[in-house]
């Protein structure tokens, strides 16, 4: 039982971080995405 | 003549039947006239009245006589859909599909909020180690508070499918909950103060290369880092690629309607299957339905309490309504819907719907990547 709370204890900690790094790749790919490929304004009619 | 043999099922009812059958009554009841969920608590109540009754023949029994199983439709459903996976997996496609990312594209730095709000997760399973169930099992309650029924029964159904009944009723029950459950525990949180705090929001068009390329990127980064989240993520962002691409509305609408009405009525009445007494009434599934209602309020607790940290270093313009934290989690759109209407309630000018909406995008992804973390590490671990 004790290595199981170790476990969920380490697994918690790799896990919240994992989620924050993957996050924050998400982030910045979104910002390039943006980059690469933006919004063109509408031509006035 | 034997009252057993004229009338098999009924000498059979036990007390455990019977309050099998006043749950599925209660989920049913639940469904129609509270509407918590219908969707999936009225299958999931209908099939537990369905599998209670004993001898039933919607599930496996075993022929007294020759001792051969006899196999029950449902228990056929659970096969081929739930222990493959496909049931939960199809769902994803159309919750893709149903998902515009336009929000978070306006506002990136909110997905942070959708990672703060996995909190709740990775707390409950540890506190369920400590009640005595195993990592897998720990790992498949904790995922209750993805807030994220799909993902749930997903994880569920691969680290413990004994569970896999109270762990649905929980997180759909939660997810109808979230009205009730996070406001007091923001208002506990956060004083008068911060929840008046406006936020700046832009609101730009798109484009729609831009909203194509997502799911590709997102697919292949998540498919690189994490190879084990991929079925998860990349069924959802395959249902998010037909809604963007432009050239299969008819498919997106599809997925959106059709494919979502008809797996969500076989995942709920095939969950139902393992809701039997011998499963359902048990210590463990008061402890897993205390243990997803903790696992709410730690994600709640995990989004306000990052937004508060980064006020902290944020210049004063733009400072973050720590409320807009708690819509982490992929509760959408209720979640924000929640946030919104108590920011109005502070302060009837105050419009916090659509930062509230990006950050519960960003909360449906982070479902998602936690539980494709979860199913990596814990196979590490366990």
């Amino acid at each position: 039982m004790i290595n199981n709370v170790e476990a969920a204890l380490e697994i918690g900690a790799i896990g919240i971080t994992g989620i924050f790094i993957f996050m924050l790749i998400f982030y910045a790919a979104i910002k390039l995405i943006l980059k690469l490929f933006p919004e063109k304004e509408n031509k006035e009619e | 003549m034997d009252i057993s043999v004229l009338f098999p099922a009924l000498a059979s009812l036990t007390w455990q039947h019977i309050l099998m059958i006043l749950i599925g009554l209660t989920l049913i009841y639940l469904a129609i006239f509270k509407e918590y969920e219908p969707t999936l608590l009225l299958p999931i109540g209908f099939g537990t009245i369905l599998v209670n009754i004993p001898l039933s023949s919607a599930i496996n029994q075993i022929d007294g006589k020759t001792g051969e199983i006899i196999e029950g439709i449902l228990s056929v459903f659970y096969e081929g859909g739930i222990a493959t996976e496909m049931f939960p997996l199809l769902i994803f496609i159309a919750i893709g599909a149903m998902i515009d990312f336009t929000p978070l594209f306006n506002n990136p730095h909110l997905l942070l909020f959708g990672a703060a709000a996995q909190f709740g997760i990775f707390m409950t399973m540890f506190i369920a180690t400590l009640f005595g169930f195993d990592l897998k099992e720990a790992a498949s309650i904790g995922i209750i508070g993805a807030a994220d029924g799909p993902t749930s029964i997903f994880v569920a159904s691969r680290f413990a499918p004994h569970l896999l009944g109270p762990i649905s009723v929980a997180a759909y029950s939660y997810m109808a909950l979230v009205p009730i459950i996070q406001p007091p525990v923001i208002k506990l949180l956060t004083s008068k103060k911060e929840r008046l705090i406006r936020m700046q929001y832009s609101s730009k068009k798109v484009s729609r290369k831009a909203l194509i390329a997502f799911p590709i990127v997102v697919t292949i980064i998540s498919g690189l880092i994490a190879p084990a989240s991929l079925s998860l993520i990349g069924f959802l962002m395959f249902g998010n690629l037909i809604r963007e691409c432009g050239v299969l509305n008819k498919l997106s609408q599809s997925a959106q309607n059709e494919l979502a009405s008809l797996v969500t009525i076989l995942l709920g009445i095939t969950i139902a299957s393992t809701m039997t007494a011998e499963r359902f009434v048990t210590f463990g599934t008061l402890t897993i339905i205390a243990l997803g209602l903790l696992a709410f309020v730690f994600d709640t607790f995990g989004g306000v309490i990052f937004a508060k940290l980064l006020n902290l270093i944020l210049p004063a313009k733009k400072k973050m309504n720590p409320m807009i934290g708690a819509c982490g989690i992929s509760a959408f759109p209720m979640s924000a819907r929640v946030i919104h209407t108590m920011g109005l309630k502070e302060d009837p000018h105050n419009f916090l719907l659509m930062p509230a909406v990006s950050a519960n995008v960003g909360g449906q992804i982070g479902s998602v990547v936690a539980g494709g973390l979860i199913l990596t590490l814990v196979n590490l671990f366990a």
